[in-house]
Parts: C-alpha cells; structure tokens; sequence
C-alpha cells in the first residue's frame, strides 16, 4: 500500500499537478497583498482569509479532480491489469489510492501555508509608504502641496489629487478659513478635497485614518465631539478643556465619540457587519498623570449613511457616549487614546488570565472613595456567534474569588456566564484595598477561554486565547486538510461506480450543497435569533406538523458535508487563535463521513470487474 | 495430462449482462487444465473467450458459474498472486516513471525486500536489453520497449506461473526471437506459463499443448504432438538428388500403391532468413570495423 501512496504522490508531483495547484495558490496569495485594507491589522487578516480561501478553492479543484478521475483513469487506461494481478486487495489498492491523494492535499497544504505564512509577514512589515514628506496648504479654492525639496502642486477643490509620498511631520489644511493639522504620516493614491475635508482615496492606509481623525474635535452642549473618519488604534486626542463647561457638581463628563465606518467592511463577517463595536479608549490628564480606561459602546445609526463614490461603498455613522469621571477634568487638557477596538466584541489583547496563566491578578486604580457601600461590581461577559456558530459555548460556570490583598479577606462567588450578557457580582466593601485595590481569583474555566478585565468598572470579559501566528496557522491548516481529507475520498469513493466526469461533478455538486447548506442554515439560525421570544411556541407547533419536512432537512444536512466545521475564517479575522476543540469536532466529523464514504466506495470497487 | 494441474477450471462461465442491451455469453462451460511446468497455449480467433479466460483465472472478472482454481487456490485468491506473473496484450504502464522506477514498484507491491528488488530489477532490465534506457520515462518508449518492460514486470516476482498475453505483439523478428527463448529458458527453469496468441507459428515453436477456442467453447485440447502429426502422410528430406535419381524414387513409391506422391523443393523460413542476413550483416560489419582498425594502426 505504501508502494501505491507512492506512486500517487509521484503522478502528481510529475504531472505538474501540485505545481500548478501551488503555482495559483501563490499568485492568489500574493494578489491578496495589493487589497485595499484601512490598517496594519486588517491588511494581516485579509492576507490570511484571502490565503485560506485560495487554499480551499483550489483544493477542492484538486480533491475533485484528481480523486474523482485517479481510479477511473487507472480502469480505462488498462493500467489495472498490471496492478489488479499483484498481490495487492481491493481494499489496500482504494486505500492506497485514498492515502495518497491525501498526501497529496497534505503536500499542497504545506506549501500553502507556508506561502500564507510569507505572505502574511510581508503584509505585516508593509506599514508606510516610501518617499518624501510633502506639505499641503488648502486655501479657499485651492490646495497648494509643497515638498520638502521646495516643489509644490496646485490643486482646485474637488480635483483628484496624486500623491505619491508621505508627510511625517504633517499636514496643514486650510479650508474655508478654517485651519487644521493632520499629523503623522499620509499617504494615498490620490487626495480629494471637499468643502471641509480631505477624502482619501482608495487604498487609504492606517497612517492615513490616524490623520483624518487627528484635530477633529468639537466642542458643543457640554459634549466634546471627536469627529473621526475612521478608528485607529493608539491615536491619541489632546482636548482644550477650556473649551468644556465642566459641571461643578460632580458627575462624569459625558463626551461624545462619532466614527464612520465603510459598509462591508473586507475583514468583518456579514452578521457582524452592522452590529455595534466596542471601543476601548484610555484617557489621561497630562497635569495629573492619572489614567483611566473608558469603553464606548457605538450605536450605529443607519439614516446616517454617507456614499463614499471614490470606493464605491457607503460609510455608516456610529456614535457613542463615554462617561469620563470628574477627577480627570483637572487642568488644561485630558488625552484619549483609543487602546483597541473590536467589531461588536470586547477587545482582544488584554487578556489577564488564561488557564496556561495564573488566574489570579490584582486590579488597582479602583477608587472605592467614590462609591457606596457594595456597588463594586465585576461585569463578566464572554463571546459567542451566535447558538449554532463557531463558538459552541453559549454559557460556563466559572468561580471568582474576590480577595484584599492587604487584610486577606476574601469571598467566593459561584458565576455562570452567558453569552452576550453581562454577569454582575457584587462584593462588599471590605474586600478593597485602598492601596492594593483587589485580587480577583477565576477557576473552573474551560480550556479554550480566557478572561481579561479592561477598564475602572472592572468588566471582566471572556475572550479566546491570543495564539502565535504559527500554532493559530497550523490549526487553520489542519481544519484545511481535514476538509481537503473528507472532500479527497468522497471524489475516490464517487469514482468506484461513477465514471471520472460524473464522479468530479457529484463532488463539486456536494460541495457546493455543503456550502449552500450552511448558508441556509446560518440565515435560519439569524432568523430564529431575531424572532420574539413569544411566537417561538406557534413556530414550534408548526415544526412538529411539518416532521417529514424536517427529517428530509435532516437527511440533506447528514449527507452534504458542511463546511463550517473547517472554516478558520471567524477566527482568523478577529485574530483569534483556531481553539484545538474546533480541530477536535472538525477530525471526529471528518472521520465519521470519510469512513462512511469510504466503507460504500469500498463495496462498489469489491464487486467491480476490470473487463 | 500427468503433471500436477496448476490451472484447473470446471464449468468455467462467464456472461457480460449490461443495461439494456442482450446478454453476450463469452465463456462457455470451460473445462481445461494446465499442468506444472507446461507452456500452454491458448489459440483461437478474435472474441473466441482467449481473453476473458486469462481475466477470469487473474481475478480481474468474476465467473457467471462455474468456478476456476490457480495454484491449488481460488481464481483472484491474493496468495495466489504472489506467485503469477501477468504480461497484458499491451504493457499498460505508469508512462512518468522510467524503468528502473516501474520495476522497483511492482516489486514493492510484492514486498520484496529492497536489496533483493534492486538486483532483480537490474537483472531485469538486463534480460530485457533496456540498460541503455533505464532511466528513461516510459512516454518516451517505443512500442517494442514497452513490450520489453512489460515482460520484465511481469516476471519481477519470479513467479511460478505466467501469463503472458500476445507476448511478441509490437517486437521485432529479433525481439520475437529473443522472447521466444526467454518462454523456453523459463520452461526449462520449471516455470507454467499459459500463451495466448494470435500468431500460430510462436505457438508452434514454444508451446507443449494447445487449447483452441471458438464463440466461447473449447474445441480441442491436447498435445502439438497428438494434434499435429499427421500420421498418414510420411516427408522424406533428401539433399542432392539428380533429376533421375527423383524420377527413379518416385517411380518407385508410385509402383507400391501409396497413390499420389509428391516432390516439393523446401522453402527456408522467412524467420530464419531473416536472421541469418542479420547474422551475416553483423559479421562482415565487425570483420570491416577490423579490418580498418587494423589498416589504421599499420599507418
């Protein structure tokens, strides 16, 4: 049998066929790198989507082709008679056959995910563009952009402007007898200037959305406004205080954050497109060197929606309002600085604990001073998709032992956590330490969550574990080749009785019923998230009179392999690592239906004749 | 037959059934035997059963009834394979390997442990004058090349019982030749093998008995010896015999009652002319190639 895995890997190395299938794989790869994407973070994840869709495109090519045509070719080309009449059973020689085609997938994966690998390390060191610095004076009617060597352009209002270099020191704009700075550095395809602004072009860079937010800020009705054109990680504001009219009476400030956003957006996945994010920023006051961490919860307003004709896209307004305490108001000015922001989920990288970490931290900077008796509360939420997604956890019992690190008090509170939903605990006062604040113990946590706490309330939130690039694209990699796997002796087992043309399509037919099925089911599952609560009782009813439908759905879904068991994708683009349970699940799927489809190609091929 | 039987086949049958078109009964109640040592062969005309009697005996086909053994086991029975070797009517052959690789395969489908493939393989490819182009793909062979491969594959394993399926077809009068000597060199070693051929005169030259089929049936078996001596007619081979002296015998055999006597001037065989122009062609080319060396060292 190793002789025929042999052989198989030997035919497809010789007839070009894992050159070509690399050969597209690394043009695909490489062509992801000229995507527009808004930042250095996105551009990654991009990358890595692009790679793995590649990857599973052209392996399925490749499972159907090469499985479905392997046996048939080897029957009609008579070349069975020479192999038939060795000592070699049905069995070994549809196994061998098997292995070996998916050694072959094994193989082109390997040099897959190392292109992937390549390739996500160039677009993580492209980070600016090249070139020299260039200063832009608008005028009320036109834009003079001066270089550092002297030479400048000109530009009318509304003109597409080419700008090939960045600024690091910055811009200055003045339109309309308004001045503004734009810092940092810039660069774009071309610049277009508007009655108040500058638009950016396709292919804006991260450097660009920290410039266009940069300045934008307005004071009105007590509320500083921070118009952003996009987020960026680590921007910093610095607001003139004098501007605000602090209320004398205690409270927090409130401060307005607004940011548009393009609609489909590359990296976000279609349920997370309109879904609110949470941004995370810090504020600091420069006099005093406090800090603090605020969270803004965005609401996403869709009359508010702004065609972006340049990118052929819209931009939806998000706005938010974040509490800032009273004690940061002293002196001039008070520093925000976005820390991360995440699509609808609490921010990634700040994880404090994980089960590999101690599960014990310390959170300091609490200041009990200002509230009651029994009002700290830890807020614990964790993520999940949705109940049929990716992450199966809908709910997990932790324990959380609330100490003071000073007097070693400590109380333990049994806290079940559900999805999307905040848990409170409320703990008395004596657990604080003025100085040392608190120590927060977790157990019983599953292996593949982690917990991270993120601003003064002490929200505490469930995240995936952060993993490397290596062990996150290795796991990718093994869901890949599982599915490549399943899909390999699904074509071989459809070869034993089918010819090689109609064997190939009833693959890719599968597969693209696999694909259909679970899109079907993931707009059903959106479906019934959005239903009340209180007709799920009539739809049930209904349910129960429509069984045979059901069970016939059922059968569909038993026998198209799916393809959200291997998918990667919702991890990779929230950068979370691949979990090992989601390998787990996608090996036990996999094996199921391969030994099925292998055991019925089996039979077929026992029986058949070599005439 | 006294030998011991290594091919026995009882009420062997076989009908092709397809969808929607009639039945064809290709085999008919065969039942024949082939003893150890033997070179048989299996003659008849096209779709006469040749074929699919070698399928059915490999395994490659299921009999419709009846049932076959080989090597005292089960037609198809894996153990048995061990010890077959099977020459196809065409050396269907993976063409992106070259011949050392396509040995070396075959030869691990036997388990063959490495050491003793790799000389088998070179002893081979020897046997079968491909040296010169072992390390060639097959895509790149001709047809009479790939005939030579395909014989040495199928004696990889150094089997006990060979079939060998039309094994001249594609080679030169040398190659046919040189293969019909390879049959009889494995003969004397001790080893069954079953022909089947077209072409009568091969059989003639090698074969010890003789099956012929027709529309599936088996019409005769036997010996060459019982089926084609021909008892009632006596050639006598004279050389040198006068006109006259001609005259007188056949005055003579005419005078004793034996009817018509006839006097035939013996044809050579082509085969055999043939291979003595090349024989002469390849002598005078190396007492030439000689003869010039020599001129030049006198110079």
């Amino acid at each position: 049998m190793a002789a025929l895995v042999m052989l198989t890997l030997r035919e497809a190395v010789r007839s070009r066929v894992l050159l070509g299938m690399t050969g597209l794989m690394c043009l695909f790869a490489i062509g992801s790198l000229l995507w527009p994407s808004d930042n250095d973070g996105q551009r990654v994840i991009l990358v890595q989507r692009h790679c793995y869709r590649a990857l599973t495109f052209f392996g399925l090519l490749a499972a159907a082709f090469l499985g479905g045509a392997s046996l048939p070719r080897e029957i009609s080309s008579k070349r069975i008679y020479s192999l038939a009449t060795k000592p070699v059973s049905r069995f070994e020689m549809l196994l061998g056959r098997a292995i070996g085609l998916i050694t072959v997938m094994f193989v082109f994966l390997v040099l897959g995910g190392a292109i992937t690998l390549v390739v996500t390390h160039i677009a993580s060191a492209r980070k600016t563009y090249a070139g020299g610095s260039y200063t832009a004076e608008v005028s009320d009617a036109t834009a003079k952009i001066v270089a550092e060597d002297g030479s400048s352009e000109e530009v009318k209002r509304g003109q597409i402007l080419p700008v090939s270099a960045k600024s690091s020191d910055g811009y200055r704009v003045s339109l309309a007898g308004r001045e503004e700075e734009f810092a940092g550095s810039i660069a774009a395809r071309s610049v277009q200037l508007h009655e108040r602004s500058l638009a950016l072009r396709r292919m804006v860079k991260p450097a660009q959305v920290t410039a266009v937010c940069q300045g934008k800020v307005e004071v009105s009705n007590n509320e500083v406004l921070l118009w952003c054109g996009e987020l960026a990680r680590n921007h910093t504001w610095t607001f003139d205080l004098r501007d605000l009219k602090v209320p004398q009476l205690g409270g927090d400030v409130p401060i307005r954050l607004r940011f548009w956003r393009l609609q489909h957006e590359p990296t976000y996945t279609d349920r997370t497109k309109h879904q609110a994010p949470i941004v995370l920023f810090r504020l600091r006051n420069p006099a005093t060197g406090e800090t603090a961490h605020a969270e803004g919860h965005f609401t996403y307003l869709r009359a508010e929606t702004r065609p972006v004709p340049e990118r052929g896209k819209s931009l939806d307004r998000y706005d938010a309002v974040v509490a800032v305490p009273l004690a940061f108001f002293q002196g001039d000015t008070l520093e925000a600085v976005i820390k991360d922001y995440e699509p609808k989920y609490p921010p990634g990288g700040r994880v404090f604990y994980t089960p590999s970490r101690t599960p014990t931290w310390s959170i300091t900077g609490i200041d009990p001073g200002q509230l009651p008796e029994g009002q700290q509360t830890i807020r614990a939420q964790f993520i999940i998709l949705n109940r049929r997604g990716i992450d199966l956890i809908d709910h997990t019992n932790i324990t959380a032992r609330i100490g003071n690190p000073a007097t070693g008090d400590s109380e333990t509170y049994q806290l079940n956590l559900r999805s999307q939903t905040p848990t409170h605990i409320r703990f008395p006062r004596r657990l604080i330490d003025d100085d040392k604040g608190v120590t927060v113990t977790l157990s019983g946590m599953r292996s593949t969550v982690a917990i991270g706490h993120a601003s003064n309330e002490t929200p505490i939130y469930l995240v995936r574990t952060p993993g490397s690039l290596w062990g996150s694209t290795g796991r990718s990699l093994a869901l890949l080749f599982l599915q490549l796997s399943l899909f390999t002796v699904l074509a071989v087992a459809a070869s034993t009785f089918l010819s090689a043309k109609v064997a190939i399509l009833f693959t890719l037919v599968v597969a693209l019923a696999g694909w259909v099925k679970d899109l079907i089911l993931e707009t059903r599952t959106a479906a019934e998230l959005a239903r009340p609560l209180a007709s799920e009782a009539a739809t049930l009813q209904e349910a129960a009179g429509l069984w045979i439908s059901y069970l016939l759905k059922q059968l569909l879904v038993g026998l198209a392999p799916g393809f959200r068991q291997f998918s990667s994708s919702t991890y990779v683009s929230r950068s979370w690592a691949v979990p090992w349970s989601a390998v787990g699940n996608a090996l036990s799927y996999a094996m199921v239906y391969t030994l099925i489809c292998f055991g019925l190609g089996y039979l077929f091929f026992r029986a058949r004749e070599f005439e | 037959m006294s030998r011991e039987p290594v091919i026995q086949t009882h009420d062997l049958t076989k009908v092709y059934s397809a969808f929607m078109r009639p039945d064809v009964l290709a085999l008919d109640r065969l039942n024949m035997q082939v003893g150890r040592g033997e070179v048989f062969g299996l003659l008849g005309p096209n779709g006469s059963g040749k074929t699919t009697t070698t399928k059915l005996l490999l395994g490659l086909i299921f009999p419709t009834s009846g049932s076959a053994t080989v090597l005292g086991r089960p037609a198809g029975d894996i153990a048995a394979k061990e010890r077959i070797g099977f020459l196809p009517e065409e050396s269907y052959l993976y063409r992106f390997l070259n011949a050392e690789e396509t040995l070396d395969f075959y030869g691990r489908l036997f388990g063959i442990p490495r050491p003793t493939r790799r000389s088998r393989v070179d002893e081979l490819i020897k046997l079968v004058g491909l040296e010169h182009a072992r390390k060639r793909a097959l895509r790149g062979y001709s047809k009479g090349m790939s005939r030579r491969i395909g014989i040495a594959q199928a004696l990889i394993n150094d089997p006990d019982l060979i079939f060998l399926d039309e094994p001249t077809s594609g080679l030169d009068p040398i190659g046919r030749r040189e293969v019909k000597e390879l049959i009889l060199r494995l003969k004397g070693l001790g080893k069954t093998i079953m022909l089947c051929t077209h072409l009568l005169p091969d059989v003639q030259d090698v074969c010890d008995r003789v099956a012929i089929l027709h529309n599936g049936r088996l019409c005769r078996e036997g010996s060459l010896d019982e089926l084609l001596i021909m008892h009632q007619r006596t050639q006598f081979t004279i050389d040198g015999l006068t006109e006259e002296q001609q005259r007188q015998l056949e005055d003579f055999l005419t005078g004793m009652g034996h009817g018509e006597v006839a006097t035939i001037h013996p044809y050579d065989t082509l085969s055999s002319l043939f291979m003595r122009i090349i024989k002469a062609e390849k002598q005078a080319s190396t007492k030439h190639r000689q003869t010039e060396d020599h001129v030049a060292s006198e110079q």
